[in-house]
């Protein structure tokens, strides 16, 4: 939708329904009845008005500037692989930290662990200068994120169905995948033996999206940030530290 | 009286054919009126038209190419009142960029008579969507919120009548139940009464009181659900005084709209334009009335 568009291949169909009863004009009898539906397309000889493209184009402009803006760069390429990538330890990472951040601003829990799943990055970063673009692109959805509370159950269930989907984008947590179970799990380096845990991932994955139907089990606490927001100031701030998206494969899933 | 007079005649089985935008009107035609109904739903902030490479719609919709239909429509035609029937925000980065204000301006722009508020109006926020609508030229007409304590307090109506010529068009506007569907934290104070008890109040009330001709309900229902979910469809069959219902919330592309029979036998006309913009809705609707009488004898409509 942010490419130009051009006006002159445009089809608008309307949808014509005309509504027609006529009384007769001598004796009053009910006469009838012209009915019809209508479906005209407006072919290629149909421009837009000119006044409402001239209103909408300093719009535009501004938003292509905005879109195209760069707001960071990318050490290298990041991109998605399992049982962990680049591109999902990157984000999971930065939703982990940032999510630390609000929590302390807000006063909400604190997450222990952080969950993107890769498939609901839709592209991914090369090297070099990333654009707001670029991050609608990764990130199209308005999506949210949420704290999800678990208890240590419910944690095991949460991380096994991540090693039986071979990995995904997991922080704070590090495992072993065997036999599709989490094995050898740490979190934050810690033993896994606290009685809750605190889960920052996307508003859609806590209502069980992907199949993560372990969330619908926790509590949910809203912190009203859209991750692609989260995502766009994170790299900013990088920039502004003069550092460059990057990310490890540090082994925190293992087969 | 108005009632005792209308005699709605049966349907003829619809048959699509190609016409011209105008229609044909027969000899008497000093006697007839016509009123053009423009409408659309779910814009969802398709300000320019949809991509080239659009895998079903390409170069679809688009502010300007409707400006210049309804432009020609206007010229055409005496009578035009424009509607939309919700969730003009979300869905280009336009929204995400200015939070709804391009819409609305070209939406004042287009000389848009009134809209009713679709549930992505809440997505900024209650306090946001009274920011925007502020920059309205045009009413939003919501009959079953109520915004007492709210941003949005009088900033709405609950009805507005239109007189064209000598009808005169009662228009109600009808939300979608809000919870669940919407963060409560997004649509704040707001009360959601039930549609279909709102939507017969105020057709009586518009009907018997205003003494309106036609009444029309601009809804963001949704057209039908498989369960109990209230859709213009069961609105449709529980109400006495609704004519037509022009919807959204489901982005259903209708070939041609659905005629219902109401709680008392009469057909209602329920029409929606599926989404983006793509598609303008135009009901001609032809009212005969008596050369002595200007008030409305009959009318009927088909599809």
């Amino acid at each position: 939708m942010l490419k130009t568009s051009k006006h002159n291949t445009l089809i608008i169909a309307l949808f014509s329904l005309l509504l027609i009863f006529t009384l007769g004009c001598n004796n009053g009898s009910y006469q009838t009845k012209e009915t019809n539906s209508t479906t005209i397309f407006i072919d290629s000889s149909y421009k837009g008005k000119n006044s409402v493209v001239d209103y909408i184009t300093p719009y535009k402009d501004s938003i292509d500037a905005q879109m195209y803006q760069v707001i960071g760069h990318a050490a290298r390429t990041l991109d998605k692989d399992l049982p962990e990538g680049l591109l999902t330890n990157f984000i999971s990472d930065l939703i982990l930290d940032e999510t630390r951040l609000i929590s302390s601003e807000k006063n909400l829990l604190t997450p222990d662990m952080a969950l993107m799943n890769h498939k609901g990055l839709r592209t991914i970063i090369e090297e070099g200068p990333i654009t707001v673009n670029k991050i609608f692109q990764l990130m199209p959805f308005e999506n949210e994120v949420v704290l999800v509370k678990l208890t240590k159950d419910q944690t095991l269930e949460f991380l096994n169905y991540v090693a039986s989907q071979g990995g995904d984008g997991v922080a704070g947590a590090s495992f072993t995948i065997k036999d599709e179970k989490a094995t050898g799990i740490k979190i934050n380096g810690k033993p896994f033996n606290k009685e809750y845990y605190v889960v920052a991932t996307s508003d859609y994955l806590s209502k069980g999206g992907d199949h993560y139907d372990v969330f619908k089990k926790g509590t949910i606490i809203e912190t009203k940030v859209k991750l692609r927001d989260m995502i766009i100031n994170h790299i900013k701030k990088l920039e502004a530290n003069n550092e460059k998206a990057n990310s490890q494969l540090d082994n925190r899933i293992k087969l | 009286m108005i009632q005792n007079r209308r005699k709605f005649i049966k349907q003829l089985g619809a048959g699509a054919f190609t016409a011209a935008i105008t229609p044909q009107l027969y000899s008497c035609s000093q006697k007839e009126v016509r009123l053009s109904i423009l409408h659309t739903n779910d814009v969802h902030s398709q300000i320019e038209p949809l991509p080239s490479d659009h895998y079903k719609y390409p170069n679809g919709g688009g502010f300007a190419k409707r400006a210049a239909l309804v432009d020609k429509i206007r010229q055409e035609n005496e009578h035009v009142l424009l509607f939309d029937c919700g969730d003009i925000f979300q869905g280009t980065p336009y929204f995400n960029f200015y939070k709804g204000e391009l819409e609305i301006k070209l939406m004042s722009k287009l000389g848009y008579d009134a809209a009713t508020i679709g549930n992505h109006e809440f997505d900024n926020g209650i306090e946001e969507l009274a920011k925007q609508l502020q920059k309205a030229k045009f009413p939003f007409i919501c009959s079953n919120y109520i915004f007492k304590n709210t941003p949005l307090e009088n900033m709405t109506l609950p009805f507005k009548t239109f007189t064209k010529g000598p009808i005169k068009v009662g228009v109600m506007g009808l939300g979608i139940e809000l919870d669940g569907l919407v963060n409560q934290d997004r649509f704040g104070n707001t009360q959601y009464l039930n549609p279909i008890e709102v939507a017969n109040k105020t057709a009586k009330l518009l009907k018997e009181e205003k003494n309106c001709d036609y009444i029309i309900a601009l809804s963001h229902l949704g057209f039908k659900y498989d369960d109990e979910k209230v859709s213009d469809i069961k609105l449709a069959e529980n109400t006495s005084f609704i004519d037509m219902i022009l919807g959204g919330h489901t982005h259903t592309f209708m070939s041609e709209p659905e005629t219902v029979k109401n709680k008392i036998g009469k057909n209602v006309v329920i029409n929606q334009v599926g989404k983006s913009g793509i598609f303008l809705g135009h009901l001609d609707i032809t009212f005969s009335k008596d050369a002595s009488n200007p008030t409305i004898l009959n009318t009927t409509y088909h599809v």
